[in-house]
């Protein structure tokens, strides 16, 4: 039991991870109707800053701020440089270009920083456990990447639905031309929304960097699981993005751990650990397919 | 779609011309490593004209393709395994190394998942669609992967290429015009496809499903038939470049594989069958000429790409045919 | 069983569809037969392409019926039900832009031909389609521009176009959604022509917002307000009926 609350929490906090990813996708996505794989080198980038800045002696802050800065800079390039021009072409346009975006970043990362995956160590301070469940300490790292994860979303939420900013951006998305006759520099506008979304990519790159290795072509792993996730929450949907996080968090975390013991149920050790690991892989996949057979635009459809 | 017949009937001369002469050529130079890079190159033809009909005719911008590319290379290896030492398959079958057997069965298997890709996936449109066949592939990646009883990550040898009689496949002009001949028929049975009735079908369901439907037509069926047939073709690419490399991985169905093919597709132009057999010569030559300068060409493969997706509209077909930008526009001044 | 030729050939009944609070068609009924031309008319927002969407099998009633030929197909797609004979045309005009003209009536007629998987004959040597797709142009006027590319056209041409394609299915059910819109007088005269000569040989259903087209076509009028049925009747009830005035004086008619 205690197990298994540990579990989840894990699962808890790559869902957060997720989330990040993809309510700056799907933000972009529902805004300008532009599909971005480049996302992931977004991701990729703040990872890379962040242990680099860090592993120079910047202090934990700091390098969270530079991996987060880097990013929001490298996404409102991208979007002054290239992504302007697309806005308008088709989505086969969009991600071919991208594409070539991802071919560049990721060779251009090995270049800096060599082929060798980089580590990151959680700061000091937030490298003990805290024992909330009572016989179960859990680091304190994870559980700050989950609150960091549930403020930053809700943020996110409150400043799309309640402010101006908010519904100067629902109504560019709406009618570009009506809002842009207002007096709102539109363009201005998206190249800070891209800067946003890009911002929002490098702090999950910074946070999920101490569990796994820095490296090329870490960012595209993690974009098509936000391409999972937003599939399953239905597109341009914040509430469907939170769903579907959860869900596929949840899904590969627990279904890693608990899915070779199930098989040991029926199937002698040897062979269910095997069959258990390679079913687990292919769980959340499979779990897209389930959804989308019943329904086919996902869990919070929007419409349209 | 209709425009221009002669020079695209050009354009497609000059190109199997063109690949004729390799091997003469690479002897002639005494580099054979030519006729093995440009073999690779009329493999992935044949899988990029295959997705040339989905995308170009149909609409249906798959980023799964190297699903069927590695489904069918992983049915020629694993068939290949069983035959080579004798053990069972499936049903006391122990394998086949015939490529009468084997190639066909890729085909039918890639044809296979297609419909059951297809069924799901078909029923959204756009980025939908985009996604969830790339995430397919990816279902599939890691089912190759944690595949361990044929080498899971490390992958499969093929011990021996498949046989066809009276025909040496080890020898490398023979393999090469066989794959030769088979982008030829591949390209020549599309063509007459994207021409006949069921062609007009799904070129319908790309500019208006809508008004499809109010004609009486089930767009699904026709569009998942489309997807099959791609899927197919896809296959057999699949089992050809298990023989070609007498090695398959699941790196043959990495998501980055999907994303060549289709860059294939557009940079030879969309939509006209010949033009991915144009994008994989040049996708190919460009690799090689850009490892030659440094290890790290994909720095400069990107933005090209980018460059020729921003600026470069129409691919190399398109360009080749004198229309470029202007197509898009004013399609109608034969009439 | 009654006698078959007192029916009408097709036929909605008390079709319901409601978003949300909103209703959308409120208990609609409606009969089409053939030789006649049945107008459905009604201010901005009554509801009338949903209706026509719902006769069409696009959107499904909430509850109802519509009957063709004596069979209920209230649960028929749209694809069989223009299979069937049901053919309708868009409001806002749908045809295909890089398909040439022929090409547009052509994918038409290869509908009604079945044999929509033969991958290997070319489409366009196929004597069959070309002579009826040669035949619809002519009759609808749009013979000189076989071979323009569809998106070119004028705007009134897109529309015979249209025409042209319901025709092509060989239809008994012609549902038309505001045909003429967009048009001007001359053009508008030329397709209400072209409407007269077709009239005998179809069941049509016109949906349309120019009084001076309706009243000179329509055999049958029926009004529609908040996706209700207020009056049907013919062109001099519906004239001097009093709800439809205020109905309209209301929308600033």
């Amino acid at each position: 039991m205690l197990l298994f609350l540990e579990q989840l929490l894990n699962g808890l906090q790559f869902g957060v991870t997720l989330l990040l990813m993809a309510s700056g996708l799907t933000l972009i996505f529902g805004i300008m109707n532009l599909i971005n794989l480049a996302h992931g080198s977004l991701f990729m980038v703040g990872a890379y800053v962040g242990a680099t800045a860090i592993a120079h002696g910047s202090g934990f802050f700091l390098g969270l701020l530079a991996g987060v800065g880097a990013a929001a800079i490298t996404g409102m390039v991208m979007e002054f440089v290239i992504m302007r021009r697309l806005y308008r072409r088709d989505h086969l346009d969009q991600v071919l270009a991208t594409f070539g975006l991802i071919l560049f970043f990721n060779e251009m990362v090995s270049i800096v920083w060599g082929r060798q995956p980089i580590a990151m160590d959680p700061p000091a301070f937030l490298s003990g456990t805290v024992e909330f469940i009572p016989g179960a300490p859990y680091p304190a790292f994870r559980l700050a990447v989950i609150a960091t994860g549930i403020l930053v979303t809700g943020f996110l939420y409150f400043l799309v639905m309640k402010t101006r900013i908010g519904m100067w951006i629902r109504a560019g998305a709406s009618n570009r031309e009506m809002i842009g006759a207002l007096g709102v520099n539109i363009s201005l506008l998206y190249t800070l929304l891209f800067g946003f979304g890009a911002a929002l990519a490098g702090l999950a790159g910074v946070m999920a960097a101490p569990f796994s290795a820095v490296q090329s072509g870490m960012g595209e792993n993690i974009l098509i699981l936000t391409f999972v996730v937003i599939v399953i929450g239905g597109i341009g949907s914040i509430r469907g993005a939170v769903a579907g996080a959860l869900l596929i968090g949840l899904t590969d975390t627990l279904g890693r751990v608990y899915i070779p013991d199930l098989m040991r149920l029926w199937l002698p050790p040897s062979v269910a650990d095997g069959a258990g690991a390679s079913l687990a892989s292919m769980m959340i996949y499979i779990l897209m397919a389930v959804v989308l057979a019943f329904r086919p635009r996902g869990l919070f459809q929007t419409h349209g | 779609m209709v425009k221009n017949i002669s020079r695209k009937s050009w354009s497609t001369i000059t190109i199997f011309v063109v690949l004729a002469l390799v091997p003469p050529v690479a002897h002639a130079f005494d580099n054979s490593f030519l006729i093995t890079m440009f073999n690779r190159a009329v493999i992935y033809a044949v899988a990029a004209v295959g997705l040339d009909l989905i995308i170009g005719f149909g609409g249906m911008v798959s980023f799964g393709h190297a699903a069927f590319f590695g489904i069918g290379a992983y049915t020629a290896g694993i068939l290949g395994t069983h035959a080579f030492d004798g053990s069972d398959f499936i049903f006391g079958w122990t394998g086949s190394n015939d490529a009468f057997v084997v190639w066909p069965l890729a085909m039918l298997v890639a044809a296979f998942f297609g419909l059951i890709i297809g069924l799901i996936s078909l029923r959204t449109s756009g980025v939908y669609f985009i996604m969830i066949t790339l995430a397919f592939a990816q279902l599939f990646y890691f089912f190759f992967v944690s595949l361990s009883q044929y080498g899971g990550e490390d992958g499969l040898s093929l011990w021996d290429r498949n046989a066809i009689p009276g025909l040496d496949l080890y020898d490398r002009n023979t393999f090469y015009y066989l794959c030769c001949a088979i982008l030829l028929a591949v390209w020549f049975l599309l063509s007459r496809l994207v021409g006949s009735r069921f062609g007009r079908v799904i070129i319908g369901c790309k500019q208006n499903e809508r008004r499809m439907r109010a004609l009486g037509y089930d767009p699904l069926l026709y569009k998942l038939t489309a997807f099959c047939i791609s899927a197919a073709i896809g296959g057999l690419a699949g089992a050809l470049i298990a023989n070609h490399s007498e090695f398959v991985s699941p790196g043959l169905l990495h998501w980055s594989r999907s994303g060549e093919l289709m860059v294939i597709v557009i940079l030879g132009g969309l939509g006209t069958l010949v033009g991915p057999i144009y994008g994989a010569l040049a996708l190919f030559l460009m690799e090689e000429s850009l490892v030659s300068f440094t290890e790290h060409w994909q720095v400069i493969l990107g933005p090209v790409l980018i460059l020729v997706v921003v600026f470069f509209r129409g691919g190399i077909v398109g360009f080749l045919s004198g229309a470029g930008k202007a197509t898009v526009k004013s399609g109608g001044d034969h009439g | 069983m009654d006698n078959a030729q007192d029916r009408p050939v097709f036929e909605a009944r008390n079709l319901y569809k409601s978003y949300g609070g909103l209703r959308a068609t409120d208990d609609l009924s409606i009969q089409l037969e053939v030789g006649k031309i049945h107008a459905l008319i009604g201010p901005n927002g009554a509801g009338k392409t949903t209706a026509l969407s719902q006769l069409s099998g696009e959107l499904r009633p909430d509850g109802g019926q519509v009957w063709f030929d004596g069979q209920d197909i209230t649960r028929f797609s749209m694809p069989k039900r223009a299979r069937m004979g049901v053919a309708r045309s868009f409001q806002i005009t749908a045809i295909f832009d890089d398909f040439t003209v022929a090409e547009n009536v052509a994918v038409a007629v290869q509908s009604r031909t079945r044999h929509h998987f033969s991958f290997w004959r070319a489409v366009t040597r196929d004597v069959q389609i070309n002579k009826r797709t040669a035949a619809l142009l002519d009759q609808v006027g749009l013979a000189g521009f076989a071979s323009r590319r569809a998106a070119d056209l004028a705007h009134g041409q897109k529309r015979q176009l249209e025409i042209a394609m319901a025709l092509a299915l060989d239809p008994k059910v012609l549902l038309l959604d505001e045909p003429m819109a967009g048009m001007g007088p001359t053009e508008s005269n030329q397709l209400a022509e072209l409407l007269e000569r077709l009239k005998p040989d179809f069941a049509i259903l016109l949906v349309e917002h120019d009084m001076n087209i309706v009243f000179r076509l329509a055999d049958v009028i029926s009004v529609l307000v908040n996706g209700a049925m207020i009056a049907s009747g013919s062109v001099d009830q519906i004239r001097e009926n009093e709800d439809v005035q205020k109905a309209y004086l209301a929308e600033g008619y």
